[in-house]
């Protein structure tokens, strides 16, 4: 229900309310914490940017949702990524060896493989999901909602009982 | 910019940090047993844990270590405990604990729950390959059944013919010499030599040099006679290495009955074994009167350094980055990195210890002392950790114990020091079921002296025991003569007992040696007892196992011969047949060679001659 409700937001925020701009920060930042354990140091500070900046927090909070799932199947890959860039890249040696022996940079638990991993993917792909999620927005609203609405899968939602039932208790006046 | 959320997010810190203060002492606690739950791989819980945020100091009231070894009883647990921890670590996510006072420490003491955890096996330490290697040194000793001696020997239930390695041994070498002979006996019908042979003899026989004219027909015949003599070669090259497989085969074989000695050795040993009549060395009577207690000592102690060696790691282990391949989700790997600030992940500088063995304290051995430096990180806290403590009973001297644990380098040094002067001994368990041997052993007072170093997996160890006035007690009344005598010669008139046990080298081989002024008594006392009926028994045995040895010998022997004999005599004449046509063959091509060669020296004599006659009838003078 609670999911439903989100993306029912989501999805009129695609329409109006935001810039496209907005909806993609907020969702690249999103990403970024949804790729990362969720409990850390980072993450934190990543949620303190999104609630500081004028992103839009409904993308973002879609973001966190898709991306840990997406980084639960991805996790070996992280973990693999991450034991390459602590232990195989002999550059960076004296930059984690520094970053150890500084204070609280432990608490970020950056030498920690899947940390590592997922934050550098993270990293990487902050860049594409922001400008792809910009141009999906700007297509979207430039006529891809017809085109959308025209697809059996979202007929088939849409037409359920369980989301008449949504729209209904959505409406309802409290 | 949301300047609202700036309001937002230090509401939301605000709320998180109150949160955490009134949480932390139950998050901490859990934390604290869910690491030394890993580290133990048994429950450790602690009660009522709480943490001043303001003071900086912990408190609980109790911590149960479980036993891994038997997880419904604690190796330890504590009374209430405080202590200060330093502030600046924490922000290098470091714990140091600056003073702690353990006060109520009882060892072994019941739990309430099963304090097992399912955690994977893990790899046999020092503990285990000590304990098995002492415990194999005292199974090999040899069992003295006393009693069997004074019996008439039942040779036929002792050597059980079948069963016997000589015999057994006797029966593979005919297998194997039948299988040898028959081997070579196909190869000899199926390689057809004689035919070979033959086909080469016609093709030199047909060689008939005296037909040859011309140096054409000389050089034709020289290749033929090229050829022939590879192909006799090739086929002789087959011959003999063929023989010399024969000649390997039939070594084995007799390598093997050379061997049937060795077994009959082994024989004679198992009988000696079954019959409990194994030989009887000095040196093995400190530990068969003394190896189960002591040996059970040493290996206790070095189930304490095996905890020391695991949970304080030395450098080598810190750094040690394996890959960890398909780690739990979320959980990844952590990696180490050198540390040049020197703060160790862990550390209690100091630390009061008091406590027992047991509740009761009239029963219980008292226990108090310090610990300096227990740290997670040794090679970064740079020191030893160490330990120093009195152990002492009720209306007893105390025991000084000493033990420093340096894992500051690559290979771990450890050494363990106990000393006591008049303590009281009361009883001890001997663990012997002999009849001739005491079961236990009741003292007054004496002294102890014991050392243990161990440098990665070398151990040097010793223990010195003087005991006063020791009464030996036996389990069982004595159950023939010679135990009864033993019982009142060598152990009653004893009163003083001067014991030195030893432990030397690689953890998983060690030699292992215990000696008392009891060894020489006991040896000689013995050997003089049994001697004769020693002698009289291995006589015995001996006589039956020589005369199964000769027959078994003498018809492998016999086999051996016959077979080796067929199959070499065969091989050998092929050889001597294909060597004799090889030199036939060796002997028409130098013929050949020798024949072009005059061929060559007359045509180039005639050439000359005649280019000199023309030369002169150039030259003639005119007259």
């Amino acid at each position: 229900m609670f999911f439903l409700q989100f993306i029912s937001k989501f999805i009129k925020v695609m329409r109006a309310g935001a810039s496209p701009a907005q909806i993609a920060g907020g969702f690249a930042l999103g990403a970024l914490i949804g790729f990362m354990p969720f409990f850390s140091l980072q993450s934190a500070v990543i949620f303190g940017i999104i609630f500081l900046l004028n992103v839009n927090l409904s993308a973002a909070t879609l973001a966190i949702f898709v991306f840990s799932f997406g980084a639960f199947l991805l996790d070996p890959l992280f973990h693999d990524l991450g034991f390459y860039i602590l232990t195989g890249i002999q550059a960076l040696q004296g930059l984690w060896t520094k970053l150890y022996n500084m204070p609280v940079a432990p608490l970020t638990r950056f030498n920690n493989t899947v940390v590592m991993g997922s934050c550098a993917g993270g990293l990487v792909l902050l860049a594409p999901i922001y400008f792809g999620m910009k141009k999906l927005v700007v297509a979207y609203r430039e006529g891809l909602e017809t085109k959308i609405k025209k697809w059996k899968i979202v007929q088939v939602i849409t037409g359920s009982k369980l989301w008449q039932w949504y729209e209904r208790l959505r409406d309802w006046q409290w | 910019m949301r300047k609202g959320a700036i309001y937002f997010l230090l509401v939301f810190a605000a709320l998180v940090g109150v949160v955490l203060y009134f949480f932390r002492d139950r998050y901490l606690e859990r934390w604290i047993e869910n690491s030394c739950t890993e580290t133990n791989r048994a429950r450790v819980e602690i009660d009522n844990f709480h943490f001043s945020v303001f003071n900086l100091t912990c408190k609980f009231d109790r911590l149960q270590w479980t036993d891994p070894q038997n997880t419904w009883t604690n190796l330890f647990e504590t009374g209430p405990v405080e202590f200060g921890i330093e502030l600046r670590p924490l922000f290098w996510k470091k714990l140091i604990v600056r003073e702690a006072k353990i006060a109520g420490i009882l060892l072994g003491t019941k739990r309430a729950t099963d304090g097992r955890v399912d955690l994977p096996p893990e790899e046999p330490g020092l503990f285990d390959e000590f304990a098995a290697s002492i415990e194999q040194q005292i199974k090999a000793l040899p069992i003295l059944n006393l009693q069997a001696l004074k019996q008439k020997i039942n040779l036929d239930s002792l050597v059980n013919v079948d069963q016997l390695a000589v015999v057994q041994g006797a029966q593979a070498i005919r297998f194997d010499a039948d299988s040898t002979g028959a081997k070579w006996q196909q190869f000899i019908k199926t390689y057809n030599a004689p035919a070979k042979i033959g086909a080469l003899q016609a093709q030199v026989q047909s060689l008939n040099l005296q037909n040859l004219k011309t140096i054409d027909d000389f050089t034709s015949n020289l290749q033929s006679v090229t050829k022939l003599r590879d192909e006799v070669t090739a086929l002789r090259d087959e011959i003999t290495t063929s023989r010399k497989n024969a000649e390997q085969d039939f070594a084995r074989i007799v390598g093997d009955i050379k061997n049937l000695d060795n077994l009959a050795v082994q024989d004679f040993n198992a009988a000696k074994q079954k019959l409990g009549i194994a030989d009887f060395n000095v040196k093995d009577v400190g530990k068969m009167l003394f190896g189960n207690p002591l040996g059970g000592r040493f290996a206790e102690i070095m189930r304490y350094v095996d905890l020391g060696r695991e949970y304080l790691p030395t450098a080598q282990k810190l750094m040690a980055i394996n890959k960890v391949e398909n780690p739990p989700r979320w959980q990844g790997q952590d990696i180490a990195f050198p540390r040049t600030f020197a703060y160790p992940k862990f550390l209690l500088r100091h630390a009061l210890i008091s406590g027992a063995t047991n509740a009761n304290v009239a029963e219980a051995l008292q226990l108090k002392g310090e610990v300096w430096g227990i740290t997670s990180d040794p090679p970064i806290y740079g020191k030893p950790t160490v330990f120093d403590a009195q152990v002492f009973k009720e209306e007893s001297n105390a025991y000084q114990v000493r033990a420093a644990f340096d894992h500051t380098s690559d290979v771990p040094k450890d050494t363990l020091k106990l000393r006591a002067a008049n303590f009281r001994l009361g009883e001890v368990d001997l663990k012997n079921d002999k009849a001739y041997l005491p079961a236990r052993l009741q003292a007054n007072r004496g002294a102890v002296n014991a050392t243990l170093a161990l440098a990665g997996k070398n151990v040097l160890g010793k223990i010195t025991l003087d005991i006063d006035q020791v009464d030996f007690q036996f389990g069982a009344t004595a159950a023939d003569e010679i135990s009864a005598l033993i019982r009142s010669n060598v152990f009653r008139p004893l009163e003083q007992l001067h014991l030195t046990a030893e432990v030397q080298g690689l953890t998983n081989a060690l030699q292992f040696h215990i000696g008392s002024n009891l060894d020489n008594i006991f040896a000689a006392r013995v050997n003089e007892l049994v001697q004769a009926s020693f002698a009289r028994a291995q006589q015995e045995i001996r006589l039956r196992l020589d005369q199964e040895v000769a027959k078994r010998r003498q018809q492998v022997e016999a086999l051996y011969a016959e077979k080796q004999k067929q199959v070499m005599a065969e091989l050998n004449k092929y050889q001597a047949l294909i060597d004799e046509q090889l030199a036939v063959v060796e002997n028409k091509k130098k013929e050949i060679e020798k024949r072009i060669e005059d061929e060559k020296k007359r045509a180039t004599g005639a050439a000359k001659k005649k280019l000199e006659d023309k030369l002169k009838g150039l030259v003639k003078p005119k007259n």
